[in-house]
């Protein structure tokens, strides 16, 4: 696959239209060799703006560009959660694919706990594959590049971005190393944890989290390991804030959020966070894309039939 | 202002069933949520200039459900007699079910009374038709009790004529505020059905399209599209009928929003390009005219009207159905049709039949199989009951030999449509066809491997599809359904002629331990055939054990890290992971012996200090063993490779591995010199007082026996011994694989259904643990294997007649041995640590005798193995291992019970564990015993001697 076949693939998907399967199938193995080489604790470079959850909302992920800047001009991490219950998680999940593999040291993507077989199967992705392939060839194709998706990132050694949050299993950044992460979400354990947990102001220490995976964790958690990592702050997904970012814990952990109108109902705005190479910050906020008509390719029935 | 009935409810207690409510919320998904159940007040305004509010409390605990304010604007609906609906503030859709119409009427004529409306006006509302699902659009749709009033008191809406001009009146109907309303819908629905107005918009469109008039064509597409969206099943018999559906889509291919030149030949590609081909005549009319509705509805849904998202696509939830249960008639008719099948599969097996023709069929065959998806499970195992007697799997055999592609390709998806539904029809015949084949390559399963192994697609996503089908056929969950022999005759068949064909190209391309062909495909396809045999390892422990042996797969396997294929090195790790995560010392002692962290830390090195997925995936790998604290492989990794890692410092794991050793060797050497000769003698005197010789022999023997069932079985072709054996199977092994995965499945519900968090699946240990396995003993039958449930590794090491006794440790040869014996039988018990499973700390954990074979030389390592095992007094296992080794308990005591001589050896050999552990002795007893049978000089054993034999020479290097 040449420079020239993923550019106009890239074309193609920004016009939301998806690729055909054996397209994803090859576009899938290029990513993998790409990202069997990153580290669960992914270096990255500032510059950078960082993106939190997507959730399959595609023309607001159009406006998210347009907001932050195309890729590769902008660099970019996303912190997960491509898929599920926005209406185009193909064309969303396979667009980021397609960039990093164009531009792979240009944006950084993470796994975000949709980022699996079991949530995707409940949550809109399967369906989608299936209602747009006719099979589920291309879920299990994704899904499978899902397994190779780093865990976390570290942004000019300052600033940790994970999708979830903590795990009380890890203290240091290196613990992480030790992860196998090229598997399903586990249920339990620090990877699910990192995918899962959430800061909440009630807890301190550790809480149950209402979500049956990972952990709630309290502010002298969260400073205490930025304390013995050096770093300066925590920046993570995973939940739902109306003004698309929010700090706690005395500016020690944000949340980012950038899936507008989430679930085109929510009514939230959307956020992105923009370091400049010398991390300071700048978050931008949008919201949704105006509802357009959007074009469906449609399936061209085979002429023979039997029945 | 509060109405007496108000008044009442106010006054809820828990025995008020009046205000008793279901509290549900429309979640993402558009379905009704469950929020609780509670009892309904409403609250007059607490302050001035605040609001009436409707509060639920739980009926739990009192707490709070629901705080909600009755807003002047807020519409509620009142339907079905007990039923609230209203939506809040744009964002929630709320509904409050009662459990008392009385208790619905109260509430309802509160919110009225606030609102100042009058509640019996409404009372029409109760007959809308509630057809809905709750996820279309419409039917959830905030509805507006107020303003429409008249809309529902109306009960007609006049149609404006159907002219020229009139097309932008007729286009006005149908504006998006206007059609929000569900029982103007209805209405609506109902004045286009009764006016005979379709057939009148019709006329018109011919018209407009002899004028080519572009602009009112236009309209008559909006007109018609929206009629669609009315979602009404009623105009749908309307718009598919025979006379008129063709038209309807002649209407609709005038999109307003493409342009001339893209418009779409829609009636052209139906009438002239697609072809009905009647492979089998179909007399009946009426079936015939359904089967080409259903083909242009289809037709209609994929390609003219497709829906982007699920979303959308439930605004024509009712055409979907119309569709689904066109398909349902279709496939019943013909399938409990016995004549039309019968004809099918006598054209079908007709020698002289034309290529061309037999492609057809399996053709309608394959589309046949996609239809019956619509089919409850029931009719649907019946529809494939009948496919089954009329031989379909027998005509898919003759199809897979055949050279044709497209042929192959359906009889392959036939296939795979009987394994999703119905794998022990496929199963069955697949045992069955063993006795008349005698050629493995002839075998169906053979025969799917064969397509797997010559995918003709450069990335194998056929091949990917037939593993899907082949892990369903042998996964020991779907395989009890039918008889308890099932999965013991099936995985016999499988791993007798058919896992070896499996496996054929990662061994050819593995042998003499080089990787011979490195490139894509191979590597794409040796990694799929990885993931299926890392499957088994997990499924099939008892089977996978031999095979593992008897093909040297382990070290096969790992020749394929050598690959420059990470992904395909990582495979390869995982594969080698399972192993040691089952925890089985067997396993572990195989590993020392053959040095086979050697291709592992070679692979870590030539990675170098890149920190991607390998090197994750292989500390991963050492912090398990770390973690676990497996001590064999501790010893074994740091005695051989630990001066390779010790300037790994950027994770703790060797660091750590290090330090556990050095604390297993100062342990070690601190208690030999305080037992020096009390405790040595004080536990062989345990050993030989609680177990005689005799009976330990006796013991041994069995073993024996079972091996050379097992090994003899492998190695003779013969049709006789192996109906034989195929009882013995089931005799020794139903249920054995089962355990593991029953966890597994357990495990993956409970991450989507509970709201706990799920920390552990250990399981709590099981209370019985106490009880002597005496009495269990004397019951031949399954069950007892529950009391067998016992965390015990035992090792059983044979020795190859080079080998010597005397290298054993002075500890673990405390029993007395026979160096005269060709064999001789290491047997080592680890009690299970009560430090492992938070319920255990208290419950005395004794042990079960257990017993497995393995055969491999002593190597002069295994010394030091033996001797660890002297100082073993915190061995921690999880349940994981509890299962695999109980799978293991399971089909050697059930052997044991067979040879009723020996119902007592087992009890005997308990009571010597419990003595022991009531002795306060620390120390395990390594029992090493003398076989009375002589080792047995068949092909397996030779081949396992010469690979051990191998690695002794490796390791002495």
């Amino acid at each position: 696959m040449g420079t020239s076949d993923l550019d106009r693939q890239i074309e193609q998907l920004k016009r939301c239209e998806p690729l055909a399967e054996a397209e994803v199938k090859a576009l899938c193995l290029k990513a993998m060799e790409i990202l069997v080489e990153e580290s669960n604790v992914q270096r990255v470079d500032a510059p950078v703006t960082i993106c939190g959850d997507i959730h399959g909302q595609f023309y607001d992920m159009k406006e998210l560009f347009k907001v932050g800047g195309d890729c590769p001009k902008t660099n970019y991490l996303f912190l997960g959660d491509f898929v599920d219950r926005g209406f185009y998680s193909v064309e969303t999940f396979l667009l980021l694919l397609a960039l990093k593999v164009r531009y792979p040291d240009r944006i950084t993507l993470i796994r975000g706990n949709h980022e699996s077989r079991q949530i995707t199967q409940v949550y809109g992705f399967y369906d989608e594959c299936l209602r747009k392939y006719g099979s589920v060839n291309v879920w299990r194709y994704c899904t499978e590049i899902f397994d190779y998706l780093s865990l976390s990132a570290l942004i000019e050694n300052k600033i940790f971005s994970v999708h979830g949050g903590l795990s009380p299993a890890i203290t240091t950044l290196d613990q992480i190393r030790v992860i196998d992460r090229k598997q399903e979400v586990p249920h339990d354990g620090a990877m699910c944890d990192l995918l899962w947990s959430d800061p909440e102001d009630a807890v301190d220490g550790w809480g149950l989290s209402p979500r049956g995976a990972g952990f709630l964790f309290g502010g002298n958690v969260v400073s205490s390991f930025n304390h013995s990592n050096n770093i300066d702050y925590i920046c993570r997904a995973h939940q739902l804030v109306m003004e698309g970012f929010k700090w706690m814990f005395n500016n020690k952990i944000v949340t980012v959020w950038s899936a507008p109108n989430y679930c085109y109902r929510c009514g939230n705005v959307a956020a992105i966070l923009e370091l400049d190479e010398n991390l300071n910050k700048q978050f931008r906020v949008f919201e949704a894309a105006p509802h357009e008509s959007r074009g469906v390719p449609a399936k061209r029935p085979a002429p023979d039939y039997f029945l | 202002m509060i109405s007496p009935s108000t008044t009442t409810t106010t006054t809820s207690s828990p025995s008020n069933n009046r205000s008793r409510v279901k509290l549900y919320i429309l979640n993402e998904e558009r379905q009704w949520d469950d929020r609780g159940t509670g009892f309904v007040t409403c609250v007059p305004p607490t302050e001035p200039n605040t609001n009436h509010s409707i509060l639920v409390k739980s009926e739990v605990d009192g707490s709070t459900l629901l705080d909600s304010k009755i807003l002047q604007n807020t519409k509620y609906q009142k339907q079905q007699e007990t039923l609230i609906v209203w939506s809040e503030e744009d964002k929630y859709d709320l509904a409050l079910s009662f459990q008392e119409k009385a208790g619905c009427d109260d509430v309802w004529e509160s919110i009225c009374d606030v609102q100042g409306k009058d509640s019996s006006s409404f009372l029409n509302n109760t007959t809308l038709p509630s057809d809905s699902n709750g996820s279309s659009i419409y039917e959830s749709d905030d509805e507006c009790a107020g303003e429409s009033t008249e809309g529902y008191l109306s009960s007609t809406i006049n149609l404006p004529p159907v002219d020229l001009t009139h097309l932008r009146d007729i286009c006005d109907l149908f504006s998006p505020e206007k059609v929000r309303d569900a029982s103007r819908r209805d209405l609506l629905a109902r004045a286009i059905e009764s006016g005979n107005y379709i057939r009148k918009l019709i006329d018109l469109f011919h018209i407009c399209e002899d004028l080519e008039n572009t602009e009112s064509l236009h309209q008559i597409y909006d007109i018609i599209r929206a009629i669609f969206y009315l979602n009404k099943s009623s105009l749908f018999e309307i718009l598919f009928s025979e006379e008129l559906i063709l038209d309807v889509i002649g209407c609709l291919e005038y999109d307003s929003q493409l342009s001339c030149n893209e418009k779409r030949n829609h009636r052209e590609f139906l009438d002239r390009k697609a072809t009905f081909k009647e492979v089998i005549p179909i007399g009946n009319q009426e079936l015939l005219s359904k089967i080409h509705q259903t083909y242009r509805v289809q037709y209609i849904q994929d390609a003219i009207l497709p829906a982007p998202s699920l979303f959308e696509e439930n605004l024509l939830s009712t055409m979907n159905s119309f569709l689904f249960f066109n398909k349902v008639d279709i496939v019943t008719f013909l399938y409990e049709d016995a004549k039309f099948l019968s004809q099918l599969f006598a054209t079908l097996k007709d020698e002289k039949l034309s290529d061309d023709k037999r492609k057809d069929l399996m053709l309608f065959l394959k589309e046949f199989c996609v239809f019956s998806q619509t089919l409850q499970q029931q009719s649907r195992d019946h529809f494939f009951q009948a496919l089954a007697t009329h031989g379909i799997l027998n005509v898919i055999q003759v199809m897979l030999n055949l050279d044709d592609t497209t042929t192959k390709q359906a009889a392959l998806d036939v296939f795979a449509s009987i394994v999703e539904c119905n794998p022990s029809t496929v199963r069955e015949y697949m045992l069955q066809e063993t006795q008349s084949i005698q050629d493995d390559d002839e075998l169906l399963l053979n025969l799917v491997i064969n397509e797997i192994q010559n995918d003709p697609d450069p990335e194998l996503s056929g091949a990917m599809s037939l593993m899907d089908c082949l892990n369903k056929l042998i996964h020991p969950e779907n395989m009890i359904a039918v008889s308890i022999s099932e999965k013991t005759e099936f995985l016999l068949f499988f791993y007798h002629r058919c896992m070896s064909v499996m496996l054929a190209p990662l061994m050819a391309n593995t042998s003499d331990l080089k990787l011979i062909r490195d490139d894509f495909h191979i590597a794409q396809l040796q990694n799929l055939i990885l993931d299926f045999v890392t499957f088994c390892i997990e499924h099939h422990t008892y089977h996978m054990r031999n095979f593992l042996y008897k093909k040297d797969l382990l070290r096969r396997v790992l020749v394929l890290l050598k690959s420059k294929h990470q992904y395909l090195q990582l495979s390869a790790l995982r594969f080698f992971r399972k192993i040691i995560g089952l925890r089985d010392e067997q396993y572990n002692l195989t590993i020392v012996v053959n040095n086979l962290f050697a291709p592992i830390v070679d692979a870590f090195k030539k990675n170098k200090r890149r920190y991607n997925l390998l090197n994750s995936a292989i500390i991963e790998l050492f912090e398990y063993i770390r973690q676990e604290d497996i001590k064999t492989l501790v010893n074994y990794f740091v005695e051989k490779f630990y001066s390779d890692f010790e300037s790994v410092t950027y994770v703790k794991t060797f660091r750590d591995l290090k330090l556990r050793y050095d604390a297993h060797r100062e342990r070690k050497g601190r208690m030999l010199n305080d037992n020096s000769s009390t405790s040595s003698s004080r536990l062989h005197d345990n050993v030989t007082n609680s177990l005689p010789v005799h009976q330990s022999q006796r013991h041994r023997k069995d073993d024996r026996d079972l091996d050379d069932d097992e090994e003899n079985w492998f190695n003779d072709d013969g049709d006789e011994n192996r109906i034989s054996s195929l009882n013995h199977g089931a005799l020794f092994n139903s249920g054995s694989d089962d355990e593991d995965s029953q966890s597994e499945t357990n495990g993956t519900a409970s991450a989507i259904s509970t709201t706990e968090p799920i920390r552990s699946h250990r399981r709590p240990l099981d209370n019985d643990d106490d009880e002597l396995p005496s009495t269990s003993a004397e019951t031949p039958s399954l069950p007892i294997r529950s009391q067998y449930n016992k965390p015990v590794i035992s090792i059983h090491i044979r020795r190859s007649p080079i080998s010597s006794v005397g290298q054993l440790s002075p500890s673990s040869s405390t029993t007395s041995m026979n160096n005269d014996n060709e064999s001789t039988i290491l047997h080592v018990d680890i009690p299970s640590a009560t430090s492992g499973s938070p319920t255990s700390s208290s419950i005395p954990r004794p042990i079960t005798p257990t017993e497995s074979t393995s055969t491999f030389a002593m190597s002069p390592g295994l010394t030091s193995i033996a001797d660890q095992y002297t100082d073993d007094e915190e061995q921690k296992e999880d349940d994981d291992n509890e299962e695999e080794i109980e799978n293991d308990v399971d089909f050697k005591s059930i052997q044991l019970n067979e040879n009723s001589n020996n119902s007592d050896s087992c009890s005997s050999t308990r009571k010597r564990k419990i003595s022991e552990d009531n002795s306060d002795d620390d120390q395990l007893s390594a029992l090493a015993s003398n076989s009375e049978s002589t080792s047995l000089p068949n092909d397996t054993n030779l081949e396992q001697i010469k690979v051990f034999k191998r690695s002794n020479d490796q390791s002495t290097i």
